[in-house]
């Protein structure tokens, strides 16, 4: 009876022993380089300009032409100014001389008499025939204090002998 | 009797060996192990910067024209846009009058690629003596990129050698 226990116990530790199974082998991590995050400066946000667009009807004829100041946006102190031409000569204007009413003729002033810095206007390529309407814009830099804007286009033309030299006057505010 | 005594008293030192084979850590073996470190390396980091140029132009006339039939003049400077991008030009002009006064007229001129044009200022009331000017162009941004020193943590594994006791049986299942 020993000798049957005996064998047994023997037997089981053998097998016990013999069926354990080999302790499982923990995966190796692949070797990875980590990088640390850059950091990266969040720019400094810039206040984006506002544009201030103001409504006007102000109407002066200029040798025979219906000149209307409509608009006026503001964009920090740069100011596009919007027109509409009208031509009530009963001919067509010459597109040069329309076009030098704005450049050189044009003269834009503040309160203080500061003359404002002018951006050349695109050229006028056609001319204006009779009755027709003509939309354009014309561009300042101003200065911050200034308020009241005053700009002047002149005419320069030949009648007989002699020169014209004729203007008209737009004044608006800020 | 005899005979089943000495057959148990060798079946008792077979279960102990046994039982020192299979459960007593007898054997010193040495392993290697993974064990993960971190180091500060230096290495070039990519970054991008903007660069500003001024685009090229050439002045290629000035002129006063006065108005004959009233003391007024035309002063122009006739700009070239020589570089590669288009932009608007700013044009300053310091006008001396015949009666000695200083006027400063600003104007800004669009200009494209290789377009020239005539920049023309009036000057009222006066006739002009003679000008200059100070042409300032618009400035082209160009973005690159550029290699600049940096350190970073990177982390790297080592093989690191350890040791453990095992039992017999296991030192010869695994480790022989």
């Amino acid at each position: 009876m020993a000798i049957t226990v005996a064998a047994l116990l023997l037997l089981a530790l053998i097998v016990s022993a013999v069926g354990c199974t080999a302790p499982e082998e923990e995966p190796v991590p692949t070797p990875m380089p980590t990088s640390t995050p850059i950091s990266t400066l969040a720019p400094t946000p810039m206040p984006t300009p506002v544009t201030v667009s103001e409504t006007w009807n102000i109407t002066r004829m200029l040798s025979g032409l219906s000149i209307t100041l409509t608009v006026v946006s503001w964009t920090g102190d740069e100011a596009v100014v919007e027109w509409q031409i009208h031509n009530q000569t009963g001919q067509a204007f010459a597109a040069s001389r329309l076009y030098s009413i704005f450049t050189p003729g044009t003269y834009a002033v503040d309160q203080d008499g500061n003359e404002g810095e002018y951006f050349i206007p695109g050229p006028i390529k056609q001319d204006l025939g009779s009755g027709d309407f003509r939309h354009y814009e014309t561009k300042w830099l101003f200065y911050p204090e200034s308020e009241v804007i005053t700009i002047r286009l002149s005419d320069i033309y030949p009648e007989g002998h002699s020169f014209v030299d004729t203007s008209a006057q737009f004044t608006f505010s800020r | 009797m005899m005979t089943r005594l000495i057959l148990l008293v060798v079946l008792a030192v077979l279960i102990v060996a046994v039982l020192v084979i299979s459960l007593v850590p007898l054997m010193e073996v040495s392993y290697y192990e993974k064990e993960s470190y971190v180091i500060t390396e230096s290495y070039l980091r990519t970054e991008t910067y903007t660069e500003e140029f001024p685009i090229d132009y050439e002045v290629m006339d000035t002129q006063i024209s006065n108005l004959w039939w009233k003391s007024s003049s035309d002063c122009s400077v006739t700009i070239k846009n020589t570089g590669v991008d288009s932009g608007y030009f700013r044009i300053e002009f310091n006008l001396k009058t015949l009666e000695g006064e200083e006027v400063t007229k600003v104007a800004w001129q669009g200009l494209e690629v290789d377009e020239q044009r005539e920049v023309i200022v009036r000057h009222s009331e006066d006739y002009v003596q003679t000008f200059t000017y100070a042409v300032t162009p618009p400035i082209r941004a160009v973005t690159n990129t550029r290699q600049v020193p940096d350190t970073r943590e990177v982390t790297k594994f080592r093989d690191v050698e350890r040791t453990d006791s095992v039992t017999v049986l296991e030192y010869l299942r695994e480790w022989r």
